[in-house]
């Protein structure tokens, strides 16, 4: 494993206000875990591009280390997958971590405390650090020798300790931190915060993760690509699995008919094509609104839950 | 606003933290880490150390009382790392650890958490001091290390000048013991505060470090350490010619504090067969007694507050009518006096003779002022 110095941390901003929207409404401290990928970043030196983006990068020209961090996961407390004493239970985050996924490293959030990481936080982080089961390998690694880490950075989010501050204006503080097993130290980090802007050089070093299968569809006909069908015999099982998914959603609408929306018989079948986007939308309102009673159901049982545990404390 | 509430377990965990502790730990804050505001489950505790106060943050979940609490050091404490580097197998062997297997229902749990945090933290800034680059501090350090009970503190920081503050105990004597009468519940202790700079290399001529006699506040009532006036330090000199100094010094003082409550006993037993049986009377230092005394009509009782320099001062006295009431409701008191017949070579009953004759003139004198006062309420 090695200890190598992350530049810097990533994170799309949706990503961070999603972490922040779950910690503003907990009712308590909770702590999770977070996954994404670190690459290795070659120094850019091609002079015929001139992005800002890019040229932020050429200025420094060593090899580094970025982390991206793609999505996390939390539940409604802390201590959840390590001891009292701050010791991972390696079995529970295993089950965590979704299988494409990568654990990088954790966050906590607690309110009103102190921006710097405490006793149980930093020997959480030694823990998951220090496990060489939970290693991986870095992404665009030189070839001669490929690089290992262990997930050891951690985000702290915290909210100000003023109380007058707290009913109109809510402020967040943040801090990612990377444990370096060599010092025995945390380092503070830099964190960039990822925005779909005009400058979207950023996709260059970004890959989506997605938990639902990628759909390899034929936007095209059969009957015309014949030579491609033959020669990609094996995927036809699985194309035609998820051409008849997309069938379902396009409601026997077929993708040539897409041809007629251009030209002089457009106008008659631009109605068709709404009515389909209509239908589409009926059916994503109808999954928005099964998604609400799922969360509704879910707020249920943690209020349920809070309740035993308000029980146990004595507080009723 | 609804009411803010502690809650119960936690609670009991505080309570017997602050009833139990061996040195008196304070709670600075309590505050809310949870949605609703009114649950308290965060708060500053400062903790003795080296004759300052060190200021952790214990950090509950309210919504989750069974998980241990989390500790925040002060913000000069980063590098204090106390659990850290021991391996699973390490920490379930020492027995010691009080976080391992956190039983939210056993009320002592966080004061032991504290007290080994404590202990941890103390060789934390014992290894501070050592790595000091400092050839007379190692000197130093070396030669008073075997004291028990010994506490040292490196300071540091952007905008602080580096120095090393030593907090030496004295006299090996148990004070409660030699105090036969006293019923204080903590051991009562004077420590030496002893502050070096840190000068690096070594010098012909080092800074003489800066010296305090602190006690524990109770032994104020007993003796003032104050005012205990230093021996000088001369040049060259170190702790461990210093000290015995010192402590031989204390030694006769505490011995002189002893035979002063005898003194201050004798004059309050002799004030008895004038004035009666004392209303009230302190009976562990002596320090003060309340007569009551009749003159004439006029009822008053007779407040006597006796300095540690008794009887080279003579005793505060006051009179306080039982008859005469200001617009608050409150007896009337006269001003204290001080400035009447005194000598410190009389004997406890001359003393007590030229009191009561002091009193006997001095009462009509109140008298006239208390009627007066109650007069001009009523007009």
């Amino acid at each position: 494993m090695d200890d190598r110095p992350i530049k810097e941390i990533h994170i799309p901003g949706p990503t961070l206000s999603s972490l922040l929207h779950r910690i503003s409404s907990s009712s308590g401290d909770i702590d999770g875990l977070l996954f994404g990928t670190v690459t290795f970043n070659a120094p850019v030196n091609l002079s015929d591009d001139v992005s800002p983006f890019s040229e932020n990068i050429a200025a420094d020209n060593s090899p580094s280390l970025i982390a991206t961090v793609t999505s996390f996961f939390s539940s409604s407390s802390t201590s959840t997958f390590y001891n009292s004493s701050g010791q991972i239970n390696l079995q529970l985050v295993r089950k965590v971590v979704p299988r494409a996924g990568t654990l990088i490293g954790w966050f906590s959030g607690r309110r009103k405390t102190a921006l710097r990481p405490s006793m149980r936080e930093s020997c959480v982080t030694e823990s998951l650090s220090s496990n060489t089961d939970l290693s991986f390998q870095v992404l665009k690694s030189p070839n001669s020798n490929s690089i290992t880490l262990s997930p050891c950075l951690f985000l702290l989010l915290t909210t100000p300790f003023r109380k007058e501050d707290q009913v109109l204006i809510h402020t967040h503080d943040y801090r990612v931190y990377q444990f370096r097993l060599s010092t025995e130290c945390f380092e503070p980090k830099t964190i960039k915060i990822i925005n779909i802007g005009p400058n979207v050089g950023h996709y260059v070093d970004y890959e989506t993760y997605s938990p639902f299968p990628e759909m390899l569809c034929e936007i095209r006909d059969p009957n015309s690509m014949s030579e491609d069908v033959k020669s990609e015999t094996d995927d036809v099982s699985l194309s035609s699995k998820n051409q008849s998914q997309l069938d379902l959603c396009a409601d026997g609408f077929q993708i040539n008919r897409l041809e007629n929306l251009t030209g002089p018989v457009a106008s008659g079948y631009t109605a068709e094509v709404e009515d389909l986007y209509s239908k589409m939308i009926g059916k994503l309102n109808g999954l928005a609104r099964l998604v609400e009673k799922s969360s509704a159901k879910v707020l249920e049982q943690e209020t349920r839950n809070m309740k035993l545990r308000y029980k146990v404390a004595g507080l009723e | 606003m609804a009411i803010e509430t502690i809650p119960p377990l936690i609670n009991a965990q505080l309570n017997y933290l602050i009833s139990h502790s061996p040195f008196p730990i304070k709670v600075e804050q309590m505050w809310s880490g949870c949605r609703n505001p009114n649950l308290l489950d965060r708060f500053t505790l400062a903790i003795p150390f080296c004759l300052d106060y060190i200021k952790w943050d214990v950090i509950y979940n309210a919504h989750n009382p069974l998980i241990a609490p989390d500790v925040i050091f002060g913000p000069e404490d980063e590098s204090f790392h106390p659990y850290r580097g021991m391996g699973d197998e390490s920490l379930s062997k020492s027995k010691k650890f009080s976080l391992s297997g956190w039983n939210y229902k056993d009320p002592t749990r966080l004061l032991s958490l504290i007290l080994e945090l404590r202990d941890l933290y103390m060789v934390y800034q014992k290894k501070r001091v050592g790595d000091v680059d400092d050839d007379r501090l190692k000197f130093e350090v070396g030669t008073i290390i075997s004291k028990e009970g010994l506490e040292m503190y490196m300071s540091s920081g952007v905008d602080k000048t580096e120095e090393v503050r030593f907090a030496v105990p004295l006299l090996g004597m148990d004070i409660n013991k030699i105090v036969s009468s006293s019923s204080w519940r903590q051991q009562q202790k004077i420590q030496l505060q002893v502050i070096f700079p840190v000068v690096g290399k070594f010098t012909n001529k080092p800074p003489v470090p800066r010296l305090k006699l602190v006690s524990t506040p109770d032994l104020r009532a007993f003796l003032a350490v104050e005012d205990v006036r230093l021996p000088p330090w001369s040049d060259g000199m170190c702790l461990a010619e210093y000290l015995p100094t010192l402590e031989e010094l204390l030694a006769s003082q505490i011995r002189d504090a002893v035979s002063s409550i005898e003194v201050r006993r004798q004059f309050i037993v002799a004030l008895a067969p004038l004035f009666g049986r004392p209303l009230e009377a302190d009976p562990v230092f002596c320090r003060k007694a309340s007569f009551l005394a009749v003159s004439g009509i006029f009822t008053f009782v007779v407040h006597f507050t006796l300095t540690l320099q008794f009887p080279k001062q003579p005793p505060l006295l006051v009179l306080q009518s039982s008859q005469h009431f200001d617009p608050r409701g409150a007896a009337i008191k006269s001003p204290s006096f001080t400035e009447y017949p005194w000598s410190p070579r009389w004997d406890a009953s001359e003393m007590a003779e030229r009191i009561f004759d002091f009193v006997a003139d001095e009462c009509l004198n109140f008298r006239k002022i208390c009627t007066e006062s109650v007069q001009q309420q009523q007009r």
